[in-house]
C-alpha cells in the first residue's frame, strides 16, 4: 500500500516537476543574462518577464522607474532627465542602442527627442547603465547608456498580436512576426498609436500633449550576417510651446528616424556598417513670442536634417585571466538645418568627420578581482571653421568578489560633444552658435558594494561627479563655457527580494548638487511582481520629496509626489494575455514645473489602460 | 529517477526520459548537436552513442536525416520547424516558440510506438492530423 501511494505522489510530481522546471528555464535563459555587461559599470536590467508583467508599452514607462533619475518633459514637449536635485540634464548626456546601434541623432545629440517614447513590444529586454561611459560599448561616450534588445525570431517562432487602449481615448496596435527557414530567420514588426492626453488650460490657451506614433522594424540573419532596418515616425503637439508666457496657438513635432545596419564577423573581428536618415521639424507659434536672436517672432519653424554614416569595428582577445577589447569607428556626419522665423528664412548645413580608437583591458588578478583599464581616443574635424577637437575618455574600474560580497568602483575622465547647433549656423538665427566652444569635460567617481544572501540582494552606493566647461545659453553671448565648475553627488540603496514567482524591489536615492536644488533630492521607488495561478500582478510605488523650482523670474513650490500604478495580466488560454493598468490611480504623481505657466503639471496623468495580447 | 543535481535544462531531459523509458535502467542516446550533447552527458541513466543505429532515442536539433539510420529509435526534436518535418516519426519535443519554452508529444506517434507517458503529461500531448 505505501509503495503504491509513493508511486502515486511520484506521478502527481512529474507534472508539476515539469512545470515548474519550465518556468525555471524561462528564467534562466533570459537573454538579459547573456547581454548584461557587469563590467561596464552599475547597470539596471528590466527583463523579458518584469516588461511583461509591468504591461510596458512605450520606453518611458521604464525609464521613469530608473532609480536616481527623473524622466521629465520640458514646455515643448522634449523627454529630459534630470538627476536628483538638479535641473534639466543636457539633451545629450544619454545614448539609447537598439542592438547596439546607436540611435542618437547628430543635430541635437539625443535619442530621446524622437525615440523617448519608442514602442517596446518588439523589445526583449533593456539594460540602463548609469555613469559608466563604458568603451566595452564600442561606441561614442555618455553618462546614461540605455540599451534595448530586440526579440529573436528563434524564440518567439509565431506570430503576436496587442490592441491597447484607454479611457482618454488612445489607442494602439502592433503586430510582430517570428519566422525561421533553413539557414535563416526574420523577424517583422509592425506598430501604430494614437495617444490622447488630458488637456490643460491657462488664460484660454490649450496646453495639448496628444501624439501619434507609427514603427516598423525588420530583422534578417543567417549564420554569416544580420541585416536590420527601422522606421520610426512621431508627431506631437505642442504642449506649452517655446515662448516665455505659454500662449500657444499652433505648432508641434514631425520627425522620424531610419536606419539600416549590417553586422558581419571577418577576420575573427566584428563589422558593422550603417546609415541613418533624420528628420526632426518643429513649429511654434505663440501668441506672445518666442525670443530668437532677430527678436521676438510669433512663428517659429526650424528643421533638421541629419545623415550619419558609420563603420564600427571591435575585436576581443582572450587569455584564461585577461580580456583585451580593441576597436574603433568612423562616421560621417551631415548636419542641414533651415529655419522660419515670421518669413525670415535660412539654412545652414555642415558635416563632421568622427574617427574613434579605443582599448578596454579587464586583467583578472586572481579568481575574484578583475581591474579595468580603459582608454579612448575620439578625433571631430568639422567643417566650416568649428574648432577641431580630440578628446580622449579614461576608465579604472575595479571589482572585489568576497564570498557573498560584491565590491565594485569605478574612476572615469571623460567629456560630452557639444552638438551642430550649439557650434554652427550661418547668421546665428534663431540661436547664437559658438564654433569655439569646449567641449564639457566630466570626471566621476562611483564606489558600491553588493551583498546576496538567498532571496536576498542588498546594494549600497555612492558617487560625485565634476562637471567643467558646462555649455549654457544667454540671448546676449550665445552659447558659452561656463566658468564654475558643477558638482554634483549621491546615494543609493537598493534591496530585492526574489522568490519563485515573487520579487519587490527597493530603490532609494538622495542627490545634492551645487547649483540650487530644482528637482526633487529624494526618490523612493517601490516595486513588486507577483504571479498567483493565472494572474500577474505588478505594483509600482514611485515617491518623490517636493521642491522649489527656481528660475531668473519665478520660484514655484512643488509638493511631494507618489505615483503608484497597478497592472493585472490574466492568462486567459495559452495564446490569450488580457490586462488591465492604473497608471497615476490616485492622481498625485510627479509634476514637473514650468516657468511659463508659473505652476506645475503633472508628467504622467492617471490613465486606466486595457490590452489584449494574442499569440498564433 | 529524475537527475537531482545539474542544471534545469538536464533536469527536464531526464524527466522526458523517465517517463517514455519508465523501466530502462539506462537508455541510449544519440545527439546531432555538439552543445546538447553536453547537456546528456549529465544526465545519470543517459549513455550517449556515437551511431545513431545504436540508439533508443535520438535527439534532433538540425535535420532529420539520421531518421533514416534507425528504424527502431524513437525520436525526439528541439525544433518546432523540425517538430512539422517529422511529425509523421517523432514523439515530441522541446522548443522555444512564441517567447516561451515549450514540450509537445504527439499522441499519434506515442500510440504507435506503444509508449504510454504518465497521467500529468497529459497537458502536453497534441493530437495532430
Amino acid at each position: 500500500m505505501r509503495y503504491i501511494l509513493l508511486f502515486l505522489i511520484a506521478l502527481t510530481l512529474y507534472g508539476k516537476n515539469l512545470d515548474a522546471l519550465l518556468q525555471a528555464y524561462r528564467s534562466d535563459s533570459e537573454l538579459s543574462k547573456i547581454t548584461k555587461i557587469d563590467s561596464a559599470g552599475f547597470v539596471y536590467v528590466y527583463t523579458r518577464e518584469e516588461l511583461e508583467k509591468m504591461q510596458t508599452y512605450t520606453l518611458s514607462d521604464i525609464l521613469r522607474t530608473i532609480p536616481g533619475l527623473n524622466y521629465t518633459l520640458s514646455s515643448n514637449y522634449l523627454n529630459l532627465f534630470s538627476f536628483v536635485s538638479t535641473a534639466y540634464a543636457p539633451p545629450n548626456i544619454a545614448r539609447l542602442y537598439i542592438n547596439d546601434h546607436d540611435v542618437t541623432s547628430a543635430s541635437f545629440g539625443s535619442a530621446l527627442l524622437i525615440w523617448g517614447e519608442m514602442p517596446v513590444e518588439y523589445i526583449d529586454h533593456i539594460e540602463v547603465y548609469k555613469g559608466s561611459s563604458s568603451i566595452e560599448f564600442g561606441d561614442e561616450s555618455a553618462l546614461i547608456v540605455i540599451k534595448v534588445y530586440t526579440k529573436l525570431p528563434d524564440r518567439e517562432l509565431g506570430n503576436k498580436l496587442r490592441i491597447i487602449a484607454d479611457h482618454r481615448g488612445s489607442g494602439g496596435i502592433d503586430l510582430y512576426t517570428a519566422q525561421l527557414f533553413e539557414d535563416s530567420s526574420l523577424f517583422g514588426y509592425l506598430h501604430g498609436y494614437n495617444f490622447n492626453a488630458k488637456e490643460h488650460s491657462r488664460n484660454g490657451y490649450t496646453f495639448s500633449r496628444d501624439k501619434k506614433d507609427f514603427a516598423a522594424y525588420v530583422n534578417y540573419k543567417t549564420p554569416d550576417y544580420s541585416l536590420e532596418a527601422a522606421h520610426y515616425n512621431l508627431s506631437k503637439d505642442p504642449f506649452l510651446g517655446y515662448g516665455r508666457s505659454a500662449e500657444p496657438t499652433g505648432g508641434g513635432l514631425h520627425a522620424h528616424h531610419s536606419y539600416v545596419k549590417l553586422d558581419t564577423i571577418l577576420w575573427q573581428t566584428d563589422f558593422s556598417l550603417s546609415l541613418d536618415k533624420l528628420r526632426y521639424a518643429r513649429v511654434y507659434e505663440d501668441a506672445v513670442g518666442i525670443f530668437t536672436t532677430r527678436g521676438k517672432v510669433n512663428y517659429y519653424r526650424i528643421k533638421f536634417t541629419d545623415t550619419i554614416a558609420s563603420l564600427n569595428f571591435k575585436k576581443r582577445i582572450e587569455t584564461r585571466s585577461n580580456s583585451l577589447l580593441l576597436g574603433g569607428f568612423y562616421k560621417y556626419k551631415g548636419y542641414e538645418s533651415s529655419g522660419d522665423f515670421d518669413g525670415y528664412r535660412n539654412s545652414t548645413s555642415t558635416h563632421l568627420s568622427l574617427f574613434s580608437l579605443y582599448g578596454e583591458n579587464s586583467f583578472y588578478f586572481d579568481p575574484t578581482t578583475l581591474l579595468i583599464l580603459s582608454l579612448k581616443g575620439d578625433f571631430y574635424r568639422f567643417a566650416h571653421n568649428v574648432k577641431d577637437h580630440n578628446e580622449k575618455t579614461l576608465r579604472i574600474g575595479l571589482i572585489k568578489n568576497l564570498g557573498s560580497w560584491q565590491l565594485k568602483s569605478f574612476y572615469t575622465d571623460t567629456y560630452i560633444p557639444a552638438q551642430f547647433f550649439h557650434l554652427y549656423s550661418k547668421d546665428n538665427v534663431p540661436l547664437r552658435t559658438n564654433p569655439r566652444l569646449k567641449f564639457p569635460h566630466i570626471q566621476m567617481f562611483v564606489l558600491g558594494g553588493i551583498y546576496k544572501a538567498d532571496a536576498h540582494t542588498f546594494k549600497l552606493k555612492g558617487g560625485a561627479k565634476k562637471i567643467e566647461n558646462y555649455i549654457t545659453y544667454h540671448p546676449a553671448r550665445g552659447f558659452y563655457n561656463k566658468k564654475d565648475n558643477t558638482y554634483f553627488s549621491f546615494a543609493e540603496f537598493n534591496y530585492a527580494y526574489e522568490s519563485g514567482d515573487n520579487k519587490v524591489m527597493l530603490d532609494i536615492v538622495k542627490g545634492d548638487n551645487s547649483d540650487k536644488h530644482v528637482s526633487p533630492d529624494l526618490q523612493i521607488n517601490l516595486r513588486s511582481f507577483h504571479s498567483l495561478g493565472k494572474l500577474d500582478i505588478y505594483n509600482e510605488l514611485l515617491y518623490k520629496n517636493g521642491y522649489d523650482y527656481t528660475s531668473r523670474t519665478v520660484t514655484i513650490p512643488v509638493k511631494r509626489s507618489l505615483d503608484y500604478t497597478l497592472a493585472l495580466r490574466y492568462h486567459y488560454s495559452k495564446d490569450l494575455i488580457l490586462g488591465f493598468k492604473a497608471q497615476n490611480l490616485f492622481n498625485t504623481g510627479f509634476k514637473q514645473a514650468y516657468s511659463s505657466i508659473d505652476g506645475a503639471l503633472p508628467v504622467y496623468e492617471r490613465r486606466f489602460i486595457a490590452n489584449m495580447e494574442y499569440t498564433f | 529517477m529524475v537527475s537531482l543535481f545539474g542544471g534545469v535544462e538536464e533536469q527536464i531531459y531526464a524527466l522526458i526520459i523517465d517517463a517514455v523509458f519508465p523501466q530502462k535502467h539506462l537508455v541510449k542516446v544519440w545527439v546531432d548537436d555538439a552543445k546538447k550533447r553536453e547537456v546528456f552527458e549529465h544526465i545519470r541513466r543517459v549513455v550517449l552513442v556515437r551511431d545513431a543505429k545504436e540508439a533508443d532515442m535520438l535527439f534532433l536539433y538540425h535535420e532529420h536525416k539520421a531518421l533514416q539510420k534507425c528504424d527502431d529509435c524513437i525520436v525526439f526534436v528541439g525544433s518546432y520547424p523540425l517538430l512539422l518535418k517529422t511529425q509523421k516519426e517523432a514523439i515530441g519535443g522541446f522548443f522555444w516558440q512564441k517567447g516561451r519554452p515549450n514540450i509537445i508529444f504527439l499522441r499519434k506517434n506515442l500510440q504507435a510506438r506503444g509508449i504510454h507517458l504518465p497521467k500529468d503529461f497529459s497537458k502536453y500531448i497534441e493530437d495532430r492530423p
